[in-house]
């Protein structure tokens, strides 16, 4: 089941030229990598259905889990991570969320890849139903749609 | 003293009322505090400027790619992120806010339209497919499509501001209500407690005097 999903994230990837080129730089203590869309399709794909503020009704999200990722570059759940979009929104997240939820560098929304105009290439998407809701925390934050990179703060 | 029992039982079920009123207004503020303490990213105020933002960086890419500054890929890619705002404000929890502020949203709708009659020029658009002419018609086109919304987003900006500034009025008028009605309940609470206790210690004291009293009579038989 798992191969078959990897083959149709793998046929999208080849379906899609545009998405061929690098569109996420991670840098972390073990290290640091530029990837494109080939490259994030080779971590285990997650699919999740969740609703957030930015959608209109519980939508599916696949793609890498995003502990996977840091874990990859030898980033741990204590320390804190700088999430940067294309235009340059940047926020910080503490890492140890990645590694108590399954938040998602969703790469397909509703199976399709999502262009730039639809927050894409990469939206980070959490469980939002799953979360332990705090007064002080706000995971919209963390929500960052056109993430371009990842950096251990 | 059956005048009693009733006055008892009727503090008894006045203070259980009391109770539940309490626990309904609780609820109401709760929600009301829950709804203030959700600005941050969904706050129409923050994606609008975002999308002004955005307009902005758009126009000062055109006349950079007009003269050669910006590349054609530079271009396409601040169009992309100008465009993404629309989608922000059109769907969930924004889109929500707007139309409970009501403004008006048509400019967006304008907006996307343009966008959407500018796509054939911008898709495969690269560096060697441009003339210099082109580059300059272009330019000029993108320009005078995108500069006029700059005033009408900005007007945006400030109706949902004074929307805003209503909204937070009429959620602070709502809040010292349900604050008084707090203190008055509070208040009652209180005084149908020391109502109860004090009728129950006058029914204690009552049942004592007639215990004695029966006690006494048995031991006079």
């Amino acid at each position: 089941m798992y191969s078959i999903a990897r083959l149709f994230f793998l046929f999208l990837a080849l379906a899609l030229p545009a998405q061929a080129a690098e569109i996420l730089t991670v840098r972390g203590p073990a290290l640091e990598k530029n990837y494109d869309m080939e490259a994030l399709l080779e971590f285990e794909q997650v699919t999740i259905q969740t609703k957030n503020d930015y959608v209109e009704l519980p939508t599916e999200f696949s793609g890498p889990l995003l502990r996977d990722v840091l874990e990859a570059h030898g980033i741990g759940s204590g320390e804190t991570v700088v999430l940067r979009a294309l235009n340059d929104y940047a926020t910080e997240m503490p890492a140890r969320l990645a590694y108590e939820y399954d938040v998602i560098l969703a790469v397909l929304r509703g199976g399709r890849a999502m262009p730039i105009r639809d927050k894409g290439p990469i939206w980070v998407i959490f469980p939002m139903e799953d979360l332990r809701q705090t007064p002080d925390t706000t995971y919209n934050n963390y929500l960052v749609w056109q993430l371009a990179e990842i950096e251990r703060k | 003293m059956g005048n009693e029992t009733f006055l008892l039982r009727g503090t008894r079920i006045l203070l259980m009322g009391g109770v539940v009123l309490l626990a309904l207004l609780l609820f109401n503020l709760q929600s009301r505090l829950e709804r203030l303490g959700t600005p941050e990213r969904s706050n129409p105020l923050w994606i609008t400027s975002q999308l002004q933002f955005e307009l902005l960086r758009l126009e000062r890419d055109i006349l950079a790619f007009r003269v050669g500054r910006a590349g054609a890929d530079e271009l396409l890619l601040r169009y992309e992120i100008a465009w993404s705002r629309i989608g922000v404000m059109k769907e969930g929890e924004t889109a929500w806010r707007l139309v409970n502020y009501g403004i008006d949203v048509s400019m967006i709708a304008d907006l996307r339209r343009e966008f959407e009659a500018l796509e054939p020029e911008m898709v495969g658009l690269t560096e060697a497919s441009l003339t210099g002419a082109e580059r300059e018609t272009l330019a000029e086109r993108l320009y005078e499509t995108f500069v006029p919304y700059s005033a009408s987003v900005r007007k945006m900006s400030l109706d949902i501001l004074a929307a805003r500034s209503r909204q937070e009025r009429l959620d602070q008028a709502a809040l010292v209500q349900i604050s008084n009605r707090l203190n008055l309940m509070a208040v009652l609470m209180v005084v149908l407690s020391v109502l109860h206790l004090m009728l129950m210690l006058r029914d204690l004291s009552r049942s004592r005097e007639l215990s004695a009293q029966l006690a006494a009579a048995i031991t006079d038989a």
